[in-house]
């Protein structure tokens, strides 16, 4: 789902959590990110699903551009968490283009999170061009 | 970062950035702290966060921060923003995700001698009473029919389901029901996340605490309150849980993509608005509203369940738990406020700030008019919290308002490197306070290292004039997710 030369890394803020993704390609920024935030419900989680990888959430967002379109399908990513209460690991874009898509996530349910995350903000959200290719920095609101 | 010299001394505990120290500014900035508060306020964002606030289209008088700021996203944290009607917008980013988190505070007719002997059993009843963790559900799974009327009619529902003594009603702001909420604002996504949470507490820095009065710097208001010293009280401290988030998740996009067509540019997409009386504008406030009338039913649902617990424990020779006040520190209202000598309704946005209307105010439970309508300050996690009363301060300074809490100034990560859970444990034990958590990580991000001393916050405000201090709060049990 994402290539070796991309990954994320966590940071501290005062009160939340900052999130830094870099990639090749878009796609996999978006698929690095939604690791990111699989991480930060569950530490490890992806890395030893303690299931196989059999819930799936399917979605289809619209933004204005891709910065606010990586925080949306993020925001989607939490939500589908909540909802199915499952840790999502894969994601397979059925559609990607830089102001819309369509996701299909796949991951394993589980009995709780261990980091409340409120929301994925737009706050300072910006993805750039940098020597790994796209580099973005997101809050994650906890 | 702005530094100390861009600031403006107003008073002992006011400093002020001019308008002039920006060109899109369009009111100061004004921050309310002790010069040793401000050294620690400057050290992170929240006085940028604060003149970005400043600049927003009809924005009122100044934006304000209290002594308990610290950075947010788009808005600080400790944050208060009144906007005109006609003119100015309407920011979720103003009010925060977890839409009218609050506190309510349950006094008892007991003493501490009559509770410690049990305190350890009491501890574990409301633990097991109260759901708490991360998106853990609660007893009730409600339909989505019955939701929408939680969300229309806030703790009017909860009276009718018999979750709520009649008396509660009065004892909470707004009487725990905003006029203006229509569930059809609140999108299926949110319903579905807050189907099952009414009566959970949640994770991170809410809680159930159980206090004891240790102290009264006001005898007859702490007498006209019903607070004496060494009563036994319970403070509550939870929001909208899912619902709220998914609320303002999905209408800061909203506005996000509608701010061309009002022709708003902003310095931080965080800020996201729109004109309170466009369709979005509307829109939010009346889902704003619904999501606030959702977190009072939560806290009390909780009350409820915390009634059952004291019962369970002490039988009739409990007592009774009375609701003292129930207070929203994430929301927006629409109040009357004289501004310029005129006396004009405006949109309050208080983001991790207290309404504190003063004595006399209508909208002051009548018992306390004389008074001022209670202000509940929760400190950190084993530290002191306080009960004050709004002061005229409040309305000639702050738009009705006043502080949140201790306000945190240490991140997660840092207070996990700095705290071990043992050692924690430990001290909050040996200083007699009982701990029942779901979540070891979660005790030590909310170690008292990581917050601000309350007790210098809630002195910058009686300070100020804008609240009283009346009593302040000793914790001997704190239950958490």
């Amino acid at each position: 789902m994402r290539s070796a030369a991309a990954g994320f890394s966590l940071h501290p803020h005062t009160a939340d959590i900052r999130l830094q993704v870099w990639a090749p390609t878009l796609q996999e920024l978006f698929c690095a990110a939604a690791q990111g935030l699989a991480e930060v419900l569950v530490p490890e989680g992806c890395q030893r699903p303690a299931a196989p990888l059999r819930r799936w959430y399917r979605f289809t967002v619209h933004s204005p551009d891709e910065t606010a379109l990586l925080v949306d399908f993020l925001s989607m990513v939490l939500l589908g968490s909540y909802l199915r209460r499952a840790l999502f690991c894969r994601v397979r874009f059925l559609e990607f283009s830089p102001t819309s898509l369509q996701a299909r996530l796949m991951g394993y349910s589980v009995e709780g999170f261990q980091q409340d995350v409120k929301a994925v903000t737009y706050h300072e959200a910006q993805i750039r061009l940098s020597e790994r290719g796209y580099e973005a920095w997101l809050v994650l609101d906890v | 970062m702005v530094r100390k010299e861009q600031l403006r001394r107003l008073s002992e505990v006011v400093w002020e950035i001019p308008r002039e120290t920006r060109a899109d500014m369009r009111v100061p900035a004004r921050i309310y702290a002790t010069e040793q508060l401000l050294e620690q306020i400057l050290q992170d964002r929240s006085i940028e966060q604060l003149m970005n606030v400043a600049t927003l289209p009809g924005i009122q008088q100044a934006a304000i921060v209290m002594p308990d700021v610290h950075e947010g996203y788009g808005f600080p944290i400790g944050g208060i923003a009144a906007m005109d009607l006609e003119e100015g917008v309407i920011s979720p980013g103003g009010i925060g995700y977890d839409i009218n988190c609050g506190v309510r505070l349950l006094v008892s007719e007991l003493r501490f001698s009559e509770v410690e002997p049990r305190l350890e059993q009491l501890a574990k009843e409301l633990y097991r009473a109260v759901p708490s963790g991360v998106g853990r559900g609660g007893q009730l799974k409600l339909s989505i029919r019955e939701l929408d009327r939680v969300l229309e009619y806030g703790v009017q529902w909860a009276l009718g389901e018999g979750y709520a003594e009649e008396m509660d009603l009065e004892y909470i702001e707004s009487r725990g029901r905003l006029l203006d909420a229509d569930a059809d604002a609140v999108s299926r996504e949110a319903k579905e996340r807050g189907r099952d949470q009414l009566g959970t507490m949640g994770a991170g820095n809410h809680f159930v605490e159980v206090d004891i009065v240790d102290k009264v710097f006001d005898e007859r208001i702490a007498e006209i309150l019903g607070l004496f010293p060494k009563q036994v009280v319970v403070l509550i401290h939870t929001g909208s849980r899912g619902l709220g988030h998914q609320v303002a998740t999905d209408y800061i996009r909203t506005m996000l993509s509608a701010l061309p067509r009002y022709g708003i540019r902003l310095p931080d997409r965080e800020l996201a608005c729109a004109p309170v009386n466009s369709p979005e504008g509307k829109r939010y406030f009346a889902a704003m509203c619904a999501a606030a009338n959702f977190a009072w039913t939560n806290r009390q649902l909780i009350t409820w369940e915390i009634r059952q617990a004291w019962r369970e424990v002490f039988g009739a020779a409990g007592g009774r738990l009375r609701v003292l006040y129930d207070v929203a520190h994430n929301i927006a209202k629409i109040e009357q406020h004289t501004i310029d000598g005129v006396s004009r309704r405006v949109l309050v946005h208080r983001k991790g700030a207290t309404r504190a209307f003063p004595p006399e105010h209508p909208e002051t439970p009548a018992p306390y008019r004389q008074v001022g309508q209670p202000v509940l300050i929760p400190g950190s996690m084993g530290t002191a919290s306080y009960v004050l009363v709004g002061l005229p301060g409040s309305m000639e300074q702050t738009f009705g308002s006043t502080c949140h809490g201790a306000g945190r100034r240490m991140s997660r990560h840092a207070a996990k490197r700095q705290v071990e859970a043992e050692a924690l444990k430990r001290e909050l034990r040996m200083r007699g306070i009982v701990v029942q958590a779901g979540s070891v990580r979660g005790l030590v991000e909310e170690a008292p290292v990581a917050y601000k001393d309350v007790e210098s916050v809630v002195d910058v405000v009686h300070r100020a004039g804008i609240a009283r201090k009346v009593v302040r709060l000793r914790p001997i049990a704190v239950v958490k997710g």
